[in-house]
């Protein structure tokens, strides 16, 4: 598969003023280099979609920043469809769609389709394939209404849509998501996670997506990127995560009995109400099936069911203790 | 090229229509530009009539200056008021907009919005320029070319001084102080700069260039003088884009989520 995305030992320092006195951070203000990015390096193939993920001052906006064009990297090579961001601005804008959940690209008191119609003179793009492209859009986002209101009287999650929309005018082969659901309701989440992924599957177009949402990650991505302290500390397919990465897999139990006794090793009772039973097995030290046969020559179970810990668990696990992790692995 | 161009007439479009989205509030404060700026007009009356001629200046030279400068400073505001706002933009990670898009980034900056007080002020400096005209006899001929020059420098110099906010934070209120300096010196008579100052004023703050050299030209036909005004034009707009390519480099964008000041 091609690649579509390549990122070798970038680096990114910002100055920032040290905390001292007022007075004298005034007088004579010191400043410290803080390194938001350090040394990152990956790829991504074409049509992947990937999560970028990393506790707040990670380095994940900085990074999709400089791979969208608009940071200079201290140093590092990026190359994205065979341009340089910093360099080729213009010609890699052609390639990329960006969508910042902080920030809008849409005019607040007019209403998005205007904003359509401007970016389709900013990439080019003939009157017809505009108008086909832009019907295909609003048909699929379901956005007919939303798109003829001012920005300033959409909901957030209408914006959002927009926003998207927006982005994915120009066919582009790369969509840069940085937080596209903040702020989202349960609903709206679902929405949008769904809207782009099927527009990437639709399009070939390979997403780099970060997000503090694990659902964001679970339901559009392939692949996570972890990063902390501008650090890369873990990557690999999302669904190699849990089985991967964790070890325990919490067990609910119903019996007929009151109460069994399952005490082992790696067997550690969470809950315990009459006839029922939760249980966290540590599968590195005992594994669920002989638990399982264990518990049934105990108990004329009635219901069994096993599941992995909550993906948000697994990444505060992960940032708790990647870099060590990472390391050993 | 053509394609720049296309894009850059939408833009000025979309900014018409979001301007003029508020179109009570546009009017208003059109309408109270233009009585702003009719103070100075029984103010230099009164400063004239009792000395009818300040080395050299009289009032023509004067209304004459104000016109102009003061059109350049409403044309600027109209079609590129984004210049003037360069250091809020930059402090609120603004930019992050136009370096996405495939179009360059300085003019989606500039055009990207407009102020209404801005027509006051091309209503009202135009219509002091043709008062000139009619009432003092003056030639008109050059004053489109003037109003161009003069424009290009006015931007220039909110551009030059703009650009420091790559560098320098919550830079807006000082640049905003500058904006202002730029314009009132350009509106009063040549004669108030001498030594030092005139080559400030020709220089670091070419508002001779807006007002001074033209009116000098209006009245002497020395074509030596409209050249030397359209290089140095030409020469401060090359700096100041130049130096803004390299503030560019500094742009640091920024996560403004729900923050104040």
């Amino acid at each position: 598969m091609k690649t579509s995305v390549r990122v070798e030992n970038l680096h990114k320092f910002f100055k920032i003023r040290k905390k001292t006195s007022l007075i004298r951070s005034f007088i004579c203000p010191e400043y410290q280099q803080v390194q938001a990015v350090d040394g990152i390096g990956f790829s991504l193939n074409e049509g992947e979609k990937v999560a970028f993920v990393g506790p707040n001052g990670a380095g994940k906006s900085t990074t999709i920043k400089i791979l969208s064009g608009i940071l200079y990297p201290d140093t590092g090579l990026v190359e994205i469809g065979g341009f340089t961001p910093w360099i080729d601005r213009q010609k890699l804008a052609f390639q990329i769609g960006t969508v910042f959940g902080q920030r809008s690209q849409l005019w607040y008191h007019l209403p998005a389709k205007d904003t359509f119609e401007l970016l389709s003179y900013a990439y080019e793009m003939g009157r017809n394939d505009y108008k086909t492209r832009v019907k295909s859009l609003v048909g699929e986002f379901d956005a007919g209404e939303i798109i003829e209101k001012p920005v300033r009287q959409l909901s957030l999650g209408e914006r959002m849509k927009c926003e998207i929309i927006a982005s994915l005018l120009h066919r582009p082969k790369i969509l840069f998501l940085d937080e596209p659901t903040v702020g989202l309701d349960v609903v709206s989440k679902g929405v949008i996670r769904d809207l782009v992924k099927r527009a990437s599957d639709e399009d070939g177009t390979t997403v780099l997506l970060t997000s503090h949402d694990t659902g964001d990650m679970e339901r559009v991505c392939d692949r996570v990127i972890v990063i902390d302290h501008g650090h890369l500390v873990m990557d690999q397919p999302v669904r190699d995560l849990r089985s991967g990465y964790i070890r325990e897999k919490i067990v609910h139990l119903a019996m007929k009995e009151t109460e069994i006794d399952v005490r082992m090793a790696g067997v550690d009772v969470i809950e315990a109400r009459p006839h029922v039973l939760k249980i966290k097995v540590d599968t590195s030290r005992t594994s669920v099936e002989f638990f399982l046969q264990q518990a049934m020559q105990k108990s004329a179970l009635v219901d069994i069911t096993v599941e992995d810990p909550p993906m948000e668990d697994i990444i505060k696990s992960i940032y708790a203790n990647g870099a060590g992790r990472l390391a050993s692995s | 090229m053509v394609a720049n161009l296309r894009f850059f007439w939408a833009l000025l479009g979309m900014t018409f229509k979001s301007a003029t989205s508020q179109r009570g509030a546009m009017l208003v404060r059109a309408f109270f530009s233009v009585i702003t700026h009719s103070i100075y007009i029984p103010v230099w009356t009164v400063v004239f009539s009792i000395s009818p001629d300040i080395s050299g200046w009289t009032m023509q030279h004067a209304f004459f200056a104000y016109g102009l400068s003061i059109s350049c400073w409403g044309i600027v505001s109209l079609l590129a008021f984004g210049l003037r706002t360069i250091p809020e933009q930059i402090d609120h990670g603004e930019f992050d907009s136009y370096l996405t898009l495939p179009r360059p980034v300085l003019l989606s900056a500039a055009i990207s919005s407009s102020k209404n007080t801005g027509l006051g002020e091309l209503l009202f400096g135009t219509g002091l320029i043709i008062f000139c005209g009619v009432h003092f006899g003056m030639s008109l001929v050059f004053v489109p070319l003037f109003l161009v020059m003069g424009s290009v420098v006015f931007a220039s110099g909110v551009l030059l001084f703009a650009t420091f906010g790559f560098w320098l934070k919550q830079y807006f209120a000082s640049a905003e102080e500058i904006y202002f300096n730029f314009s009132l010196m350009a509106s009063r008579p040549a004669p108030v700069f001498s030594g030092v100052f005139k080559v400030i004023a020709l220089t670091a703050i070419p508002v001779s260039l807006m007002s001074h050299v033209p009116i000098e030209f209006v009245f002497t036909h020395h074509f030596p003088l409209l050249g030397f005004a359209i290089l140095g034009t030409l020469a401060y707009a090359v700096m100041a884009i130049s130096f803004f390519k390299i503030g560019l480099r500094h742009y640091e964008s920024g996560s403004r989520f729900g923050v104040r000041g």
